[in-house]
């Protein structure tokens, strides 16, 4: 040990101005993540008995969640709705965000902006321009049936499963863009040229270099709009009618409607499970090492 | 020009231009460089060297004329198609592969068994001093170890023809010293034709068996080292490598065969055959002794000191004689004496003096 230590140091090596500068962030995490997520723990463990709150805790909300049909069925349907949106989303967004960050230079400003250009607009809007393109009396049906294509409205497009799919999907595609283009964008271009000058074609190129180095950014898009499509009750809400009722959609009448908040709470807490573990999974298989300087 | 057969790469021609810029990068090159052969390219930025080296890669093709590697049209085969490979200004290597899956990667795309690929990487790894470092990744290396990997890489293949871009520009003095001698050494090792660009005149000099200067998107001079350091053609190439007196003038023809060179108020005696007319000579600072014991056959002129630059091992002395501006070099210790107004004789051979061409 040395003999003299100049100034006395705190624990972890940090001044306390330093110190003092993460107490708004330790609070913010305490009230707005760690308290709430806490008391839906708690309220997930107490129970309703003839609509008055039972303070005593046990896991029954849970075994009675599970152990019925519905509540079941709907967690796996909303999940692998939710899935197979952000999916799309991601197979659309990913190439296109590769195609402007490698062909476009000038217009490049200009697709960004097109693309994020949705986000600006309130979320409830966007949803319902699904209804006027899709519903009865909609785009695609007055122009289908104006040709003479049809005799009369395809009825699956609105108020269906297929149309929660596409509106998510949609949803998704700007959160994933954006997520990708970051990534691609960050690669080096003398690496492009490295991988063509050792001989491989432009897909072996993206396959051993561009993937790898992007798929980080494409996992986090996925990851988002998997978040966002998951939890959404707004859209089924909107556009789904009876078969497009999603998870959320459940969640929400515990709370409000039936006024059974321990349930309610017991149901997020399910579903917060299932996409913590899925985006676990994610994030495990699109690991990528090494250092972009 | 018609491509001699023993060229393993040959531009024939060739002019690039790129949109929204008005003069040509490069400008009607033509070039073959042989088997074997360390070949440089040696210019300033903008010159189009690099052009010239990207349009041989594959990654930019001629506005004009063709690159021929061993004789056949390359001008429209894509980089990945063709046997040459490239050593980055920057390394490029690639950050999520180890030193071993760097050095693997040409051989991976070729498709090769995995027990060669695994041979060979040991092998490159070798010649470049690099054993060792297998697993590392590349931010877990300094410079000149990344330096040696992307050698490693672009030698794994056994190309034709290796390409080299200012390789050595990012490195330290000494890194980059000791770099050109392991680059050199391995370049007779292996036996590839290397072609290497650098604006760096000591590199171009000290490691090639001939190099072409580059200004303006055309060849200056081509030759060998000496060629261009002694016989430079231009004032460009005279002023560009080492240091020189550019002396503007004219030359009369005098009596019995000689000729003068007429400078300001100078008469220099030239050799016969030197045409008549304005003329420029280049003159070596090291060729100019100054107040040094006289030799046979030297021009000897008397010389007010103007100004002495102190550099070390020498000096170079800024001198003005009879109008003219003429700087000489003498060792470092001689320039100890010498002093601003002093008044010393400055002199040099007459076959020191190299008539230069006019640029058109």
């Amino acid at each position: 040990m040395s003999a003299a230590i100049p100034a006395p140091r705190t624990s972890r090596g940090w001044s306390f101005p330093r110190r003092l500068a993460l107490v708004p962030i330790g609070l913010y995490a305490l009230v707005l993540v760690a308290l709430p997520n806490l008391l839906l723990i708690v309220y997930s463990l107490w129970g309703m008995e003839e609509g008055r709150l039972v303070r005593s805790l046990s896991l029954d909300n849970y075994l009675d969640i599970l152990g019925s049909r519905v509540p079941r069925e709907l967690l796996l349907r909303t999940i692998l709705t939710a899935l197979g949106a952000a999916l799309l989303a991601t197979l659309v967004a990913y190439p296109m965000a590769w195609f402007v960050v490698r062909r476009l230079s000038r217009a490049r400003l200009l697709v960004l902006i097109l693309v994020v250009v949705p986000l600006w607009i309130s979320y409830l809007v966007r949803v319902y321009a699904w209804k006027i393109i899709l519903g009865d009396q909609g785009v695609i049906n007055t122009a289908l049936t104006g040709i003479g294509v049809l005799d009369e409205p395809l009825g699956f497009l609105l108020y269906s499963r297929f149309a929660v799919f596409l509106t998510l999907t949609y949803v998704s595609i700007p959160f994933v863009f954006v997520a990708a283009y970051a990534a691609l964008e960050r690669i080096p271009k003398p690496l492009f040229e490295a991988a063509a000058d050792g001989g491989a074609s432009p897909w072996r190129t993206f396959t051993t270099v561009v993937w790898p180095l992007s798929r980080q950014g494409a996992a986090i898009g996925f990851a988002l709009a998997l978040l966002i499509c998951v939890g959404d009750y707004l859209t089924p809400a909107l556009v789904g009618g009876m078969d497009g009722t999603m998870f959320g959609n459940l969640i929400v009448s515990e709370f409000g409607l039936a006024n059974d908040w321990p349930r309610g709470a017991a149901l997020s807490i399910l579903m917060l499970l299932s996409t913590g573990l899925l985006l676990a999974l994610v994030a495990r298989i699109t690991r990528t090492e090494g250092v972009l300087e | 020009m018609i491509a001699s057969t023993d060229a393993v790469v040959a531009l024939d021609g060739v002019t690039k231009r790129y949109p929204g810029q008005a003069a040509p990068a490069v400008d009607g090159v033509d070039l073959a460089i042989r088997q074997g052969e360390f070949f440089s390219l040696l210019g300033p930025s903008g010159s189009g060297k690099t052009s010239c080296l990207r349009m041989i890669a594959g990654f930019e093709r001629p506005s004009e004329g063709r690159v021929l590697l061993d004789g056949i049209d390359v001008s429209g085969v894509p980089p990945y198609r063709r046997d040459v490979n490239t050593v980055f200004q920057g390394y490029a290597l690639f950050p999520h592969m180890t030193v071993a899956e760097n050095v693997a990667y040409p051989l991976r795309m070729a498709r090769r068994p995995r027990p060669e690929i695994t041979a060979r990487v040991g092998e490159v790894l070798g010649q470049v001093e690099m054993t060792g470092f297998e697993s590392r990744l590349p931010h877990q290396l300094s410079g000149g170890q990344r330096q040696r990997v992307a050698l490693a890489r672009a030698l794994a293949g056994r190309p034709r023809l290796l390409l080299l871009d200012e390789p050595l520009g990012a490195l330290d003095l000494q890194l980059r010293q000791q770099m050109q001698r392991v680059l050199k050494h391995l370049q007779e090792q292996v036996g590839i034709t290397f072609v290497y660009v650098t604006h760096d005149q000591g590199e171009a000099l000290s490691m090639s068996d001939r190099l072409a200067v580059m200004a303006r998107g055309r060849i200056e001079q081509l030759g060998t080292p000496r060629d261009v350091y002694y016989r430079p053609a231009t004032p460009f190439v005279a002023s560009f490598i080492g240091k020189t007196n550019l002396l503007h003038g004219s030359v009369a023809a005098g009596d019995a065969g000689s000729s003068a060179f007429r400078c300001a108020d100078l008469v220099i005696p030239v050799a016969g055959d030197d045409p008549a007319g304005p003329a420029t000579y280049s003159l070596r600072y090291e060729a100019v002794q100054v107040a040094a014991p006289p030799r046979s056959g030297e021009v000897r002129l008397e010389a007010d000191v103007e100004e002495v630059v102190f550099l070390g091992e020498s000096a170079e002395i800024v001198t003005r004689v009879g109008g003219v501006r003429i700087v000489g070099r003498a060792p470092g210790t001689g320039s100890l004496a010498l002093g601003t107004g002093d008044r010393v004789p400055v002199a040099f051979l007459p076959a020191d003096l190299v008539r230069l061409h006019e640029q058109a």
